[in-house]
């Protein structure tokens, strides 16, 4: 197997290729990360994103890439029952996480200001017109892509690459994980972690997915601290606040990498309800407690099982 | 006397042209007036259909009270799903806590589960 890892997107990226395309395949990854940014970037006043999020409140003509990441985060937001939410790019920017990650880390502490309001939009409200290339949302709201456009993209490259050199890949964005083509015998080892820029050689669970896709969300990486103390990246939409941290990392397997995506991050949300939701799902999952303890659903094997 | 003899048939001839053309003008006018009286029928036979399509309609219509009236198919173009307009539901209460009945996330291939493995890790999944 070859790999190459570079950061793109805010984040680090792996290509793991089971022959001689590694170049050919990191070449078509990187095109289509650098469509993705310029197209959903939360973070760049040029892209299409930011210029259609300034917009809002009118019907705006969108790119037909654009129109599909929109249609797929509201897909996740009615698939998780509203956990999983486009609509809350405000919110985070209130927040505090309105800039790239690691320029929210290096500020001191931010000062969260009072709601002036409870939350009153949602994706509900957000009209999308996929034929005509169309986008209305309503006043004030800004949309925010970027954990569904993230692993919707490792799902892309991963079958383009494995199309285009007819041999396996594996894409890994930030975490999210997709694999395409023919898998390695045993399939592709992936371990599971807190923090996926930690070495995949340090101690820790181990599995192995042929098809598919693992994405994790975790509430202990994308921390950083206010006036209201630390908070995280993964909003409940409820409340427009971060998620009660019951859960410190949420592993789901899916037959692709926006599903488990999708999983994962509702997980989060869901808390104490979680493991029943994603037995509901038929979706694997492995759930780690604040305090460490797991909880592991649909066959995810438990971590005992994986030391033996 | 050869001159004269010339003469005579050119005259004859040139005669003779003469009433051919005027047979040729007198049919052509013929034929025209022919086709007049064609479009002038067929004009009167549409306008005789029409009028008693019209008066049938009429006559039907004024006999019920209710008329049912097919609405026109439209088509859209399959590039993209049509139109994916979020339903107008209330938002999600901040009471609710138990999960409300959630659409399934699952797509049609179903999700398999991991297995163990005992091979080097290539890559780690976990919260960025």
């Amino acid at each position: 197997m070859r790999s190459a890892a570079f950061r793109a997107l805010g984040t680090s990226v792996t290509l793991v290729t089971a022959d001689e395309s590694l170049a050919a395949g990191r070449a078509l990854l990187e095109r289509e990360l650098r469509r993705l940014d310029e197209t959903c970037s939360r973070f760049r006043s040029d892209s299409e994103l930011a210029r259609a999020n300034a917009r809002a409140g009118e019907t705006v003509s969108i790119s037909p890439l654009l129109a599909e990441l929109i249609a797929l985060g509201l897909h996740a937001a009615e698939a998780s029952g509203g956990r999983v939410d486009p609509t809350l790019g405000a919110e985070l920017r209130a927040a505090g996480y309105d800039q790239t990650f690691a320029l929210v880390q290096a500020r001191e502490r931010w000062m969260i200001a009072p709601a002036a309001r409870p939350r009153v939009h949602g994706w509900q409200e957000v009209t999308l017109d996929a034929e005509r290339l169309t986008l209305r949302a309503p006043p004030g709201t800004e949309l925010d892509l970027g954990a569904t456009a993230k692993a919707w993209a490792a799902d892309e490259a991963a079958a383009a690459i494995a199309r285009s050199s007819g041999s396996g890949a594996l894409v890994s964005l930030g975490g999210d994980i997709a694999v395409a083509g023919a898998s390695p015998h045993g399939g592709w080892p992936i371990r599971i972690a807190n923090d996926h820029a930690a070495s995949p050689e340090r101690p820790g669970p181990v599995v192995a997915i042929t098809t598919g896709g693992v994405a994790t969300s975790s509430t202990s990486v994308r921390r950083w601290q206010t006036n209201l103390g630390e908070a995280h990246h993964i909003l409940d939409p409820t409340t427009g606040r971060p998620a009660a941290a019951v859960w410190r990392v949420v592993s789901v397997a899916g037959a692709t990498c926006v599903e488990a995506n999708i999983a994962a991050t509702a997980a989060v949300v869901l808390g104490e309800h979680a493991p029943a939701w994603l037995e509901q799902q038929r979706l694997p999952a492995r759930l780690e407690r604040v305090d460490g303890a797991t909880a592991y659903t649909c066959g995810w094997p438990a971590d005992e099982r994986l030391a033996a | 006397m050869l001159v004269s003899s010339a003469n005579a048939t050119l005259t004859t001839v040139s005669r003779d042209l003469n009433d051919a053309r005027e047979v040729r003008t007198a049919a052509k006018a013929r034929d025209a007036a022919r086709a007049r009286l064609h479009r002038l029928t067929g004009a009167a036979a549409a306008l005789t259909v029409g009028l008693s399509g019209a008066f049938a309609a009429f006559a039907a219509g004024s006999t019920h009270t209710r008329k049912a009236v097919a609405p026109t198919p439209v088509k859209h173009s399959r590039r993209l799903p049509a139109l994916t307009v979020a339903p107008a539901a209330p938002l999600i209460s901040a009471q609710s806590a138990p999960p409300a009945a959630p659409t399934p996330t699952s797509s049609p291939a179903q999700a398999t589960a991991p297995i163990p493995s005992s091979a080097p890790p290539v890559v780690s999944s976990g919260g960025s």
